[in-house]
């Protein structure tokens, strides 16, 4: 999705929106999406962090102040808005600068951040990845909901609140089901 | 290489693949959206952690929108709450409860699985008067709550525990509702009442109670 193209998902996201009448605050924004972006990117991402940030509150601020020109009269946006939209826009610029990464080979930016990977790591962690991808698959559902939400770095009593399971229940899932996890891709000859 | 370790490399690997997956509609981006911000029905929001223990796009979203919306989230409430969300489906959770009790022949409020969770607009948390589980007179069955800001407006659901509806009230200006002795009759001495409340803010914003539970007595 390049950045110069319309926010293909201003529409979507706006018929959720709801109005309040209260001043646009950038600069916690700002501070939140950089928080956001720290705790995201790769290690191959760091020289792009700053740029990443400032990119995504240029977006949501010109999809912000669109949004005002065509619904003249109607209060700014609700904070809640904003934090969508940032989201939606970080999705589209991690998705941009890994894009670049895999296609762009001449530019500068592009060959310092290859320059920080480590090939073979990478390599190696994808195989992984693809072997855990495989293994989820065929895992029991219920474990395979706990083990997604654990290797997505939720806590157990995030992973229960958003399973809408007790707090036991998901704790033993997690646990068998990264047993299971662990025993299909050391059958895979993968480990991790 | 200890367990610790181990699960480190199990989620930088799972999150290796981010990128190399089909991109993600905006309908699926909007899902997670309201998914980690509590306002997917549970069983919606399970099957869209499912699709993405398969769907490196749609977990890296997935991140992100978690990221974003423990941002978003004022820090007083998230010390006194842990990790804070809307989740307006409660009401769906209680059912999904019941079924799962049906089949196994037991009703037991102490075995629900957490009634799903929500977060309110800073300042207001739909909070009932009495008591959970308190037993309430068929001649008195008065639900009350907590006032939202001046101007709020209340919708209000009571049902059984099968989810057979006693009573619903829209509109209602104050932050108490009786539910008619005649609604109560066919329930036996004991029986369990769940009840909700949506509050509609002066700001247009809307607020989901979790589902609160009421004996007959």
């Amino acid at each position: 999705m390049a950045a110069s193209q319309p926010f293909p998902t201003l529409v979507a996201l706006e018929e959720s929106v709801t109005n309040v009448d209260e001043t646009v605050d950038y600069v916690s924004l700002r501070r939140d999406i950089a928080k956001a972006v720290g705790r995201l990117c790769p290690h191959w991402m760091v020289d792009w962090r700053d740029d990443l940030v400032q990119s995504a509150l240029l977006r949501v601020m010109h999809i912000v102040e669109s949004r005002s020109r065509s619904s003249e009269g109607n209060p700014a946006a609700s904070t809640s808005y904003l934090y969508k939209v940032a989201y939606s826009v970080l999705v589209d610029e991690l998705r941009r600068r890994r894009r670049r990464r895999e296609t762009d080979l001449h530019e500068d930016a592009v060959l310092v951040a290859r320059a920080r990977e480590n090939p073979e790591r990478t390599a190696a962690a994808r195989q992984i990845g693809r072997g855990i991808r495989g293994c989820l698959r065929t895992m029991k559902q219920d474990r395979r909901l706990a083990v997604t939400l654990h290797l997505q770095g939720h806590t157990v009593p995030e992973a229960a609140r958003l399973l809408n399971w007790a707090f036991k229940r998901t704790e033993n899932l997690v646990y068998r089901g990264l047993s299971d996890l662990r025993a299909c891709l050391t059958a895979k000859g993968l480990r991790p | 290489m200890t367990k610790l370790e181990s699960d480190v490399t199990l989620q930088e690997a799972f999150r290796s693949l981010a990128g190399l997956g089909p991109e993600l509609s905006d309908e699926r981006r909007e899902q997670i959206w309201l998914a980690v911000s509590g306002e997917l029905a549970p069983s919606e929001r399970r099957a869209l952690i499912d699709r993405m223990a398969t769907d490196p796009a749609a977990a890296e979203a997935w991140r992100v929108a978690h990221e974003m919306w423990l941002a978003f989230q004022p820090s007083d409430r998230m010390a006194s709450h842990g990790l804070v969300t809307r989740w307006s489906s409660a009401w769906l959770a209680a059912a999904a409860t019941l079924a799962v009790a049906a089949t196994i022949g037991i009703v037991s409020l102490l075995n629900r699985p957490p009634a799903d969770e929500f977060r309110a607009m800073p300042g207001y948390v739909v909070t009932p008067l009495a008591a959970a589980d308190t037993a309430l007179p068929r001649d008195g069955f008065r639900l009350q709550w907590m006032p939202a800001p001046d101007g709020s407006r209340y919708q209000l659901r009571v049902t059984t525990e099968d989810l057979q509806v006693l009573a619903t009230a829209t509109d209602l200006a104050v932050t108490e509702f009786v539910v008619p002795r005649a609604q109560l009759a066919a329930l036996p001495d004991g029986a369990t009442v769940f009840w909700q409340v949506d509050v509609f803010l002066p700001t247009g914003e809307r607020i989901t109670s979790p589902t609160f539970v009421v004996h007959v007595k």
